[in-house]
């Protein structure tokens, strides 16, 4: 979707001189595309308040601000979109001149495709019976009805006068009638029986080419619209004129649409662009056309707040027409600023500009001024108020020049003497009833009793009034005379009072009515009175109690000027403009420069109430008549919810939506649709689980970019007059899940796995601890094997007698084997304590033990140490394995200078290679196996390397893996 | 939007092959145009109108072939007609066919007012048109008067910037044509 630039244009449209209707306010509005302006082929208004507009390229939606086209670039040239309707449900369709159909659902164009297809040709009109079936007409294929998944065809074959048609309208009764080249035609289909009946010139229609068909106020009456010849009332119910006189000739060109909304006729003509008519018993009034500039008017329309739209080319059309009437001029004279306006019952005004008074009547639709009076030789400052009584003198009221009175049959007219209130002094309100005619100004009140046949010549008998008599204020700025005739002054500094049964009350101490200026008061509906007042804004009084009831927004005391009640609706002119306040609902709807109300005049006695519920308004310039608003016309805006995107993706359906905790950033778009003024809306809005209050804004999306997991609801409503509380709302329900880590079934299952890996890995631990016990224990084991070993008796007893021997053979050479014996054991007793030592260290004790062995056996034991003494610093041993290995090796074999023991020690990679020859003893002796598996052992606390061990029955070879100093930084390690 | 043309055809061949009662042809027919500019005034005719109208089924078609216009100020003018404005190569004829509106029985003697409502089609672009005639039936034959005007835009017909002062953007046709029993 794309937005397109709005142009609007602002036009008041004055009337020429040569011109003496009432002109309306427009405002014109241009969708321009690829700097074409569009033209609008079809106007409607969908279920929820937006008006579409359908153009060559596609159709656009129009909020009053901007128009948005709905489909997508690459299909607009498919989508000339040539008619438009809503159905039963709100849903808006389209129709283009390919002949498709489609259908608004969900933000989404979905396209109508029947089994029987659709045909070729552009789509003139689309409706929707009283069934709700859908009818529509084909340029030269007649008409089409679709029911019950068959689409049922009317042509000329079925008596159709033309296959030709225009426009379609459907009938209460179900049928519906067809606008064709060839006349009108009624078309009932019945269990699929087609009966037309044909209504054309031959019968007495002033044209065959019906264009436009409309439904009047009364049932069975139809408005025709033709090519050439105008309008036509057509009776559809007997098939034959309904004998409506109309106005000859007509020069205005093709109708292209006719709306009525009961008073009026409003017709959109080719050449002369909209016209209006009353239309009566006796026939239609003379055509006006209020809006004398546009000059050509296509499709119309009117929307929720009872405003009409019309297409003209290159713009849309919003006009005020059938709300406001503008009379700035009249011929030549352009009422610069009205200061005081009277009407009468018969529809004459009057009005004054400041020094003189002009009498207007209305003749045929067009206004015109009657009679001129000036005032020569009168000292006036100004005309302030006008009043006609049923004598037909006109009562003037003057600031300087007291009351004038002018016999409005003969034209003569007189100052008011013999009266010091009213003589020469400042009129600011006369009100008359009857025979009472009542005057309020600076001097305080004079009432003035006339009779039947008075006139100029004759005084009436007058009655003062002051501050003195119960009023409280010689300054009353308006004199009132209510429904049940009680007589009440509006003053300057005492409030309210009250006349009844000729007794004064004031009401200047009254509860709610806090202020002490009242400017103006008027009668509403069941009797209720409306104070204008200084302090307390608009005040309503119901016979018993004040109530403050309104006030402007932005509160600005003061500034209204005037108030008028037409029964239903206050009019309420202040310095910004014109508010129409529904008294019943207490919504209220605001016209100011965007509705062609510019400069309002604040003067007292310019709005006047005439007997149809219309109020007049003299302003700055000229005067404004303000109809009877419609009670079903919107004055608040529709409120919508128009998007919910979640990460910028948009969602449908909106309402009730079950989100992931990670889908939370939320967009929501929302609309305050109000066509009469769009800049005027505001919104208030909160999402009930994030906000405490209300947020106000001018905003027309809010995001929120991070909500935690929970329940949701957005609540939006819009007003154009701050009054939100009145508005309606409109809410959106989402959810946003709970993260699975959040959720029971996670927690209780990971905390159950939790505790089972727990317990594992204390079994394990125990298990390990356990097996560190063992480990200790056989390392102890080992240690006390060791010692036992070393100090085995055997060892020591074969020891001393190879000393012996030795001391026999060589005593120096036993001095060196005591020695060597001695360091033996000392060694034995400090490495017992570690549990590595340097290879060295062990290879040295080995040596020594090689040493102690070689002494006894003699060339039965070969020894041979194959390791570079380079290698033998960097490798660590636990202590005595060697030796272990050696002690094994010689107490297993047999060793004789026959078959010689051979030990030899290499290296072999990281590990370290035993090896003895095997001469196995003929009766082993035991604790086999227990000095290997000590060895295996203590490895096994250092290294995961194993000790390996091979016996290939001529040698014994272990591989003791070799720890190296780098991987063991601490040898020392103590226990 | 051709789907006109074969219609045509179609009252052509009728006309070839049988002559039911009500079908008339044109003998001679006349079309002229001319447009008033600001600076240079265009005007041609052509004898070359060739049509038939039913009036039993009150239909009709007519067609001119647009190279047969004579009677230009200058053969430059001629040659920027057909070249540039109307591409006469590629879209040779106009033609109009369509309906008549007005219930009146034209078989009788006498002088009618008709609109004929058709397509229009002139530079390969069709628009529909209502177009006002005069109609004088006598003695079994049928004198045809109508003039209208063509606005050059609606037709695609587009004016180099140069010379559009001299050509004014709306052209105005005179047809009178004498139609006969077929």
């Amino acid at each position: 979707m794309r937005s397109t630039t709005l142009h609007i244009i602002l036009l008041l449209l004055f009337t020429s001189p040569e011109l003496e209707a009432q002109t309306g306010f427009a405002q014109v509005y241009t969708i321009d595309e690829n700097d074409e302006n569009l033209m609008v082929q079809s106007l409607h208004s969908d279920g929820r308040g937006f008006i579409w507009v359908g153009t060559k390229d596609g159709a656009y939606r129009f909020n009053g601000r901007q128009f948005i086209n709905t489909i997508p670039d690459s299909l607009r040239s498919r989508f000339n979109v040539t008619a438009m309707a809503k159905d039963s449900i709100g849903r808006l369709w389209i129709g283009t001149s390919g002949g498709q159909i489609a259908y608004r659902q969900a933000g989404q164009w979905v396209m109508f495709m029947p089994e029987e297809g659709l045909p070729r040709k552009a789509i003139t009109d689309i409706i929707f019976d009283r069934h709700q079936h859908l009818w529509f007409a084909a340029v030269d294929e007649g008409v089409y009805m679709y029911a019950g998944h068959r689409m049922t065809n009317i042509n000329m074959d079925d008596g159709l006068p033309d296959n030709y048609v225009y426009s379609l309208e459907a009938m209460p009764d179900g049928q519906v009638l067809a606008g064709t080249d060839r006349g009108i035609a009624r078309i009932l289909l019945e269990k699929a029986k087609k009966k037309v009946a044909v209504y054309a010139s031959r019968d007495g229609l002033p044209d065959n080419i019906v264009r436009s068909i409309a439904p009047s106020s009364e049932a069975g009456l139809y408005w025709i619209g033709m090519e050439d010849n105008g309008i036509f009332l057509y009776d559809a119910i007997h098939n034959r004129d309904a004998g409506m006189r109309f106005p000859k000739p007509w020069p205005f060109g093709r109708v292209n649409d006719l709306m009525s909304d009961g008073k009026s006729l409003w017709i959109a003509t080719e050449d002369s662009g909209l016209l209006e008519c009353s239309v009566s018993n006796q026939g239609v009034g003379t055509y006006l056309n209020p809006l004398p500039s546009l000059n050509k008017a296509g499709k119309l329309m009117t929307d929720a707040a009872g405003q009409l739209w019309f297409s003209t080319p290159g713009q849309l059309v919003r006009t005020t027409v059938t709300q406001m009437g503008f009379m700035d001029s009249i011929g030549h004279e352009v009422f610069t600023g009205i200061h005081a306006l009277h009407i009468t019952t018969d529809r004459t005004v009057w009005i004054s500009q400041g020094k003189g008074v002009e009498k207007l009547i209305q003749k045929d639709g067009q206004w015109m001024v009657s009679d001129r009076y000036t005032f020569p030789g009168i000292a006036l400052e100004d005309i302030t108020t006008l009043y006609l009584d049923t004598e037909g003198i006109l009562w003037i009221g003057t600031i300087g020049a007291g009351i004038l009175r002018l016999n409005t049959s003969t034209g003569r007219w007189a100052k008011l003497t013999g009266n010091p209130v009213t003589e020469n002094s400042h009129i600011l309100s006369i009100a008359g009833k009857g025979r009472e005619v009542w005057i309020s100004g600076l001097n305080g009140i004079a009432r003035y009793n006339i009779f039947e046949g008075y006139g100029l010549n004759s005084q009436p008998v007058f009655t003062n009034y002051s501050k003195r008599s119960g009023i409280g204020s010689d300054y009353v700025y308006q004199v009132f005379i209510d429904s049940r005739n009680r007589v009440w002054f509006c003053t300057d500094g005492a409030g309210l009072a009250c006349m009844e049964d000729n007794q004064i009350r004031s009401f200047a101490d009254s509860p709610g009515l806090k202020s002490s200026v009242v400017y103006g008061m008027t009668e509403g509906p069941e009797g209720t009175l409306w104070f204008n007042t200084l302090e307390s804004g608009i005040v309503q009084y119901d016979g018993r109690k004040f109530t403050a009831f309104y006030n402007l927004p932005g509160n600005q005391g003061g500034s209204v000027s005037s108030i008028l009640s037409n029964g239903e609706q206050l009019a309420i002119m202040h310095k910004r403009g014109l508010e129409l306040l529904d008294i019943h609902s207490g919504r209220s709807i605001h016209y100011g420069r965007n509705n062609g109300i510019n400069r309002p005049q604040v003067n007292l006695n310019v709005m006047a109430l005439d007997a149809e519920g219309s109020v007049w308004i003299g302003m700055d310039p000229g005067i404004i008549q303000v109809k009877k608003r419609d009670p079903s016309a919107r004055l608040m805006p529709v409120t919508l919810i128009t998007a919910l995107q979640v990460y910028g993706r948009d969602i449908f359906p909106m309402d009730a939506n079950r989100f992931d905790w990670s889908d939370n950033n939320v967009t929501i778009r929302y609309e305050g649709l109000h066509y009469p003024d769009p800049d005027q809306v505001r919104f208030q809005y909160r999402l009930d689980g994030y906000h405490k209050g209300w947020i106000t804004s001018s905003d027309r999306e809010v995001n929120f970019p991070r909500l935690a997991p929970g329940n949701y609801r957005f609540r939006v409503r819009s007003a154009a007059d701050n009054r939100f509380e009145l508005g309606e709302e409109k809410t959106l329900s989402f959810y946003i899940g709970m993260p699975f880590w959040k959720t029971w079934w996670f927690i209780m299952g990971s905390s159950a796995i939790a505790v089972l890996l727990l317990w594992l890995i204390m079994r394990q631990r125990f298990h390990q601890l356990q097996q560190w016990e063992k480990l200790k224990q056989d390392k102890i084991q080992a240690e006390l094997q060791t010692l036992r070993a070393q100090v085995n008796p055997h060892f020591l007893f074969n020891s001393f007698n190879t000393l012996m021997g030795v001391l026999e053979e060589n005593p120096e050479q036993a001095m060196t084997y005591t020695e060597k014996l001695s360091a033996f054991y000392r060694n034995m007793l400090s490495y017992r304590e570690k549990d590595l030592i340097p290879l060295q260290d062990e290879i040295k004790m080995l040596d020594t033990y090689i040493y102690l062995q070689q002494q006894r056996f003699g060339q039965g034991l070969h020894y041979r140490m194959e390791i570079p003494g380079n290698q033998q610093h960097q490798y660590f041993v636990p202590p005595m394995t060697m030796q272990l290995l050696a002690e094994n090796a010689i107490k297993h074999n047999t060793i004789s200078i026959d078959q010689p023991l051979q030990l030899r020690v290499t290296l072999e990679g990281d590990r370290l290679l035993v090896s003895n020859t095997i001469h196995r003893k003929k009766h082993p002796e035991g604790g086999e196996g227990v000095g290997l598996r000590n060895i295996t052992a203590r490895y096994a606390l250092f290294t995961s390397r194993e000790v390996a061990i091979q016996d290939d029955g001529r040698h014994f070879t272990v591989a003791l893996p070799l720890i190296n100093t780098n991987h063991y930084a601490h040898p020392d390690r103590g226990r | 939007m051709k789907k006109f043309f074969p219609f045509i055809s179609v009252l052509l061949l009728m006309s070839a092959t049988q002559s039911p009662p009500g079908l008339f042809e044109v003998r001679k027919g006349k079309i002229e145009f001319h447009s008033s500019a600001k600076l240079e005034l265009i005007k041609a005719e052509s004898d070359a109108l060739k049509g038939l109208v039913d009036l039993g089924r009150k239909q009709f078609a007519f067609k001119v072939a647009l190279n047969s216009f004579k009677g230009f100020n200058s053969p430059l003018q001629q040659e920027h007609f057909n070249e540039n404005y109307l591409e006469t190569e590629t879209y040779p004829d106009a033609s109009f066919s369509g309906k008549i509106i007005e219930d009146d029985d034209l078989s009788k003697d006498g002088t009618y007012t008709i609109r004929a409502k058709g397509n229009l089609s002139i530079h390969g672009v069709i628009q529909e048109r209502i177009i006002r005639s005069t109609v004088q039936v006598s003695q079994g034959k049928i004198k045809l008067q109508s003039s209208f005007t063509v606005l050059l835009s609606d037709h695609d017909i587009k004016i180099p910037r140069i010379v559009s002062e001299k050509l004014s953007s709306e052209i105005s046709v005179q047809i009178l044509a004498e139609l006969e029993p077929k």
